[in-house]
């Protein structure tokens, strides 16, 4: 098991910076993914721990070892493209060991770790087949058995189920979670898609436009998103965020409904952000009413949308709900629950429970 | 970026520099002395008096060129260059279409006419011009028996300086439309087929559909084939030295055949080079306009 | 059938017959003696193999098939050999001044070879490769065209392959032949079958560089026994084209579809 750490990496081309500066470490043994929005820096970073691209500045450590001038076969790494980069013309076997020989295998050390790998990704009944003659499920089991024959503590995925259909792609998401488990890997794994980073990863990084938003569990960028970045990028449907301006009552949105969030600041001006499985149907106390403007029953859950100060907000309803549209709901949320964040977009830490008391006591 | 760049990794650049060179350098170390060399050492000799052997003997400046512009033998291979391109290149073309048009139809059988009317291709020019000089034999080919037969008086095909060039130029066409129709086929079989279904179902013709869609997606393939058409006809040889050698009075004394002649029949070593390096500036120009003039309506994907 | 078919099979034929005519008919000579020829007939009343016989007998006709086949063998893998290193270097490897030199490359397509035949011969001479399959076929290894077509083909190898054989600690060079080149076979062949016809049927160049009949090749020696056999016996002659063209009419039918899809793909993309 091998860590990487990445201290003020930075990448240009020519004149324009496409990685801003990341400091992180991959410990041992840790499952990472990396997120964010196509064209975000999230594959040149990969690419830059894989040796593909060269480091502009910064230093990358690989278990201690500065690594920026080594090759990228001397990195002890293995690499899963999205297209897989299968050769069309070898057959599964070829592929997979094509290579070993340059870390001094025998033939037959070749044969064995080819059918140990395939045994395991259930690719043993396809060994002589070309790649043309496999499934995109089955291809995609090739690469990943070209990985792990190397036996590389670390493993390098670049949206490896982005071709897969939905069906397939959540039972690969299990199997290579499972895999990087039982193999105990190192694991960076590139993705678009926040679903997968928030089911696979021990920790994640949500990159945009080459800067770090967050790292850290994939629950606390859920729960406790550090931008308005963050709140909208993670979870489906996404945060609902809207403007909103500090009064004597509270936090007035542009259309008159007040809010009381749980939170502390002196700035004027804020973003309110609540998630739609937190807007839940109203007993006692009501936050707001909403008009329904559409109503997606799921069948497990009902998306409702309604408009807040100008923007569409979603709320998401567990079970089956025969609402119309134009009806007027009467809905609640936990002032705890309530988001805000300033004018920058930055997060606004709530009021801690003791410190609240002190200060009620104050006033 | 002001921070220095880390010792090692320059040194891969240079690496993959090195490694680069390295697969170029075979092609290069080749055109380097069989294209580049001969060709400053070509406008090096148009400049002097040589022995017969090439070796520059007096330096005597621009008197190869003053020389051919004041010899009628020179303009009148220009004229005979010229009048060859004329007669070849838009025929070639012309006909070379009219055959992959008729062999891009999807019929039974279609596959035999593509390899007859590639054929050519397969034929080389010095094969080809001894079955047309027997067709142009004046007593037993097949050009004056049909004449005879229908009673029209005998032509000297090679012979007779009015045809001679126009004998020349349309076995030449003949042998040119093999390679020509190979191309064009491709590229008409290249053209997406679903350009033609939407035509279909808005109910144009066959006609409207060539000019509409056929032409215009064919263009960069037209292009193509234009400029290596013109630039071999410039470069043609083979069939001048079998047919006519020049002859008769001249008449198909194209460049390529007029340099031969000096260089190694008069040994006029000099004034060949100064017609080598007219012929490279005439084929560069020809070139250039030629992307300068179709570049902008040539209909790229 | 439609009308329209009918007359586009009539066009095709006819086509067809005047594309061929002129290949019919030399057959045609070749199967008729002397004086069948003299009256001018197109179709032989008695078919005769022997000009064929003839053709062998009164002209080196087997050494300079040998020849050629040597030499448009040789010049096939050199172009195929250096066309296929050169575009490697210009897709797979980065470097300063690729852009320049693929253009340099390109710029010499536009150099015609006869104006620059004389320091060439001059060239070979000294080298003492005249009359030689050398002087012959060293002066075309290098092709600018050939370049391009692979290039254009290499380019769509996706680009990952490499990057993963990098990964796995594959050499350039392994990635090259047991990659890159087995998975280009089309154009490879394209390019072979393009190169060996070119070669073979090359004129200007062996007319300038064999002197010797041991040396030339058929080209030239069509064009020697057409010169002095003409008056005489064109049934003769003919034979010895139709042997000539034999090689490469097979070779284009065989290759006619790479050749079609290769080189329009190196025409337009």
């Amino acid at each position: 098991m091998k860590s990487i750490q990445l201290q003020n990496i930075k990448k240009a081309y020519d004149e324009t910076e496409v990685i801003r500066g990341i400091d992180v470490t991959i410990e041992a043994g840790e499952f990472f993914a990396l997120v964010g929005p196509s064209g975000c820096g999230k594959s040149t970073m990969l690419r830059m721990i894989a040796g593909l691209e060269s480091i502009t500045s910064g230093t990358l450590r690989i278990d201690g070892v500065a690594a920026n001038d080594l090759k990228p076969s001397e990195r002890q790494l293995s690499m899963v493209f999205q297209n897989y980069a299968l050769y069309p013309h070898m057959t599964v076997e070829k592929n997979i060991t094509f290579g070993l020989h340059t870390k001094g295998l025998t033939k037959l050390e070749q044969r064995e770790r080819c059918l140990e790998a395939a045994e395991t990704l259930g690719l043993t009944d396809y060994l002589k087949r070309k790649p043309r003659e496999l499934s995109g499920g089955q291809r995609q089991r090739v690469a990943l058995a070209r990985a792990i024959v190397t036996e590389s503590p670390i493993c390098l995925m670049d949206e490896p189920l982005s071709n897969l259909d939905a069906k397939l792609r959540a039972k690969m998401r299990s199997e290579i979670r499972q895999l990087q488990r039982k193999l105990k890997l190192t694991m960076i794994y590139v993705t678009h898609d926040q679903v997968e980073a928030m089911t696979m990863a021990d920790r994640m990084m949500l990159l945009n436009d080459g800067e770090v938003q967050q790292v850290g569990q994939p629950l606390d960028l859920y729960n406790k998103p550090a931008n308005t970045f963050v709140a909208s990028f993670i979870g489906s449907p996404p945060m609902n965020l809207t403007p909103v301006q500090r009064t004597d009552n509270g936090w007035v949105a542009s259309d008159g409904r007040l809010f009381h969030p749980n939170t502390l600041t002196r700035e004027d001006t804020a973003t309110l952000g609540i998630r739609p499985e937190q807007i839940t149907p109203a007993n006692e106390d009501v936050t707001f009413y909403a008009e329904l403007k559409n109503i997606e029953v799921l069948g497990t859950e009902t998306i409702l949308a309604f408009d807040m100060g100008g923007v569409e907000w979603l709320a998401k309803w567990p079970g089956q709900w025969p609402l119309s549209i134009g009806e007027k709901i009467a809905c609640y949320v936990d002032p705890k629950q309530m988001s805000l964040f300033d004018t920058d977009g930055n997060r606004i830490e709530p009021r801690q429970p003791k410190l609240f008391e002190a200060l009620e006591v104050f006033q | 970026m002001t921070v220095a760049l880390p010792r090692q990794r320059v040194r891969t650049r240079l690496s993959d520099a090195a490694s680069g060179l390295l697969y170029l350098s075979p092609s290069i170390a080749l055109f380097g002395i069989f294209l580049v060399y001969p060709l400053f050492r070509t406008i090096y000799l148009s400049f002097f008096q040589t022995d017969t052997q090439g070796t520059p003997l007096s330096y005597v400046g621009g008197e190869h060129y003053a020389k051919l512009f004041t010899s009628a033998s020179f303009w009148q291979s220009i004229q005979a260059t010229v009048g060859f391109v004329l007669l070849t290149v838009p025929l070639t073309i012309i006909i070379a279409l009219g055959l992959a048009l008729l062999a891009n139809e999807k019929l039974r059988g279609i596959g035999i006419f593509r390899t007859a009317f590639s054929a050519t291709m397969g034929m080389s020019v010095a094969a080809s011009s001894v079955i047309w000089m027997f067709m142009y034999n004046p007593s037993i080919g097949i050009f004056n028996r049909f004449l005879e037969a229908v009673g029209a008086s005998e032509v000297q095909w090679l012979l007779d300086p009015q045809y001679a060039l126009l004998s020349v130029s349309l076995a030449t066409v003949w042998m040119n439309i093999g390679f020509t129709f190979l191309i064009l086929l491709g590229g008409l079989q290249n053209i997406d087929r679903t350009l033609y279904e939407s035509a279909d179902i808005a109910g144009t013709n066959y006609w409207t559909q060539l000019r509409a869609i056929t032409i215009p997606m064919l263009s960069p393939t037209l292009f193509f084939v234009g400029i290596i058409s013109l630039i071999n006809a410039f470069q043609t040889f083979g069939q001048i030295d079998l047919l006519t050698k020049g002859g008769p009075t001249n008449s198909t004394n194209v460049i390529v055949y007029a340099i031969y002649k000096d260089a190694f029949i008069n040994y006029n070593v000099g004034g060949a080079s100064a017609q080598a390096v007219l012929l490279f500036l005439a084929v560069l120009l020809l070139t250039w306009l030629q992307f300068k003039l179709v570049e902008r309506k040539v209909h790229y994907q | 059938m439609t009308l329209r078919k009918i007359i586009t099979y009539a066009l095709l034929i006819l086509s067809a017959v005047v594309m061929l005519f002129p290949i019919a008919y030399a057959f045609s000579i070749s199967l008729m003696d002397g004086s069948e020829v003299l009256k001018g007939k197109l179709i032989p009343r008695d078919v005769t193999f022997d000009n064929y016989i003839a053709a062998f007998e009164r002209i080196p006709l087997l050494t300079y098939l040998w020849n050629s086949l040597v030499v448009a063998l040789l010049v096939m893998v050199g172009q195929v050999v250096l066309s296929s290193l050169a575009a490697f270097a210009f897709v797979f490897i980065d470097f300063k001044g690729k852009g320049l030199i693929f253009m340099l490359f390109l710029a010499t397509m536009m150099v015609p070879w006869e104006a620059t035949m004389v320091p060439n011969f001059l060239t070979i001479q000294s080298l003492g490769w005249l009359n030689s399959v050398w002087g012959l076929s060293v002066p075309f290894f290098a092709l600018a065209f050939g370049t391009f077509l692979l290039r254009q083909q290499f380019k769509t190898i996706p680009y990952e392959m490499y990057e993963a054989s990098q990964i796995a600690g594959i050499s350039r060079f392994r990635f090259f032949w047991n990659v890159v080149l087995p998975v280009s076979k089309t154009p490879l062949v394209t390019l072979s079958v393009y190169s060996f016809l070119t070669t073979w049927n090359m004129y200007l160049w062996p007319l300038l560089v064999t002197n010797t009949e041991q040396a030339r090749t058929v080209q030239i020696g069509i064009k020697q026994m057409q010169s002095n056999e003409v008056a005489s016996d064109w049934g003769v002659v003919m034979a010895a084209v139709i042997l000539i063209i034999i090689p490469t009419l097979l070779l284009l039918f065989a290759g006619q579809k790479q050749l079609q899809e290769g080189l329009t793909q190196g025409a337009i993309k």
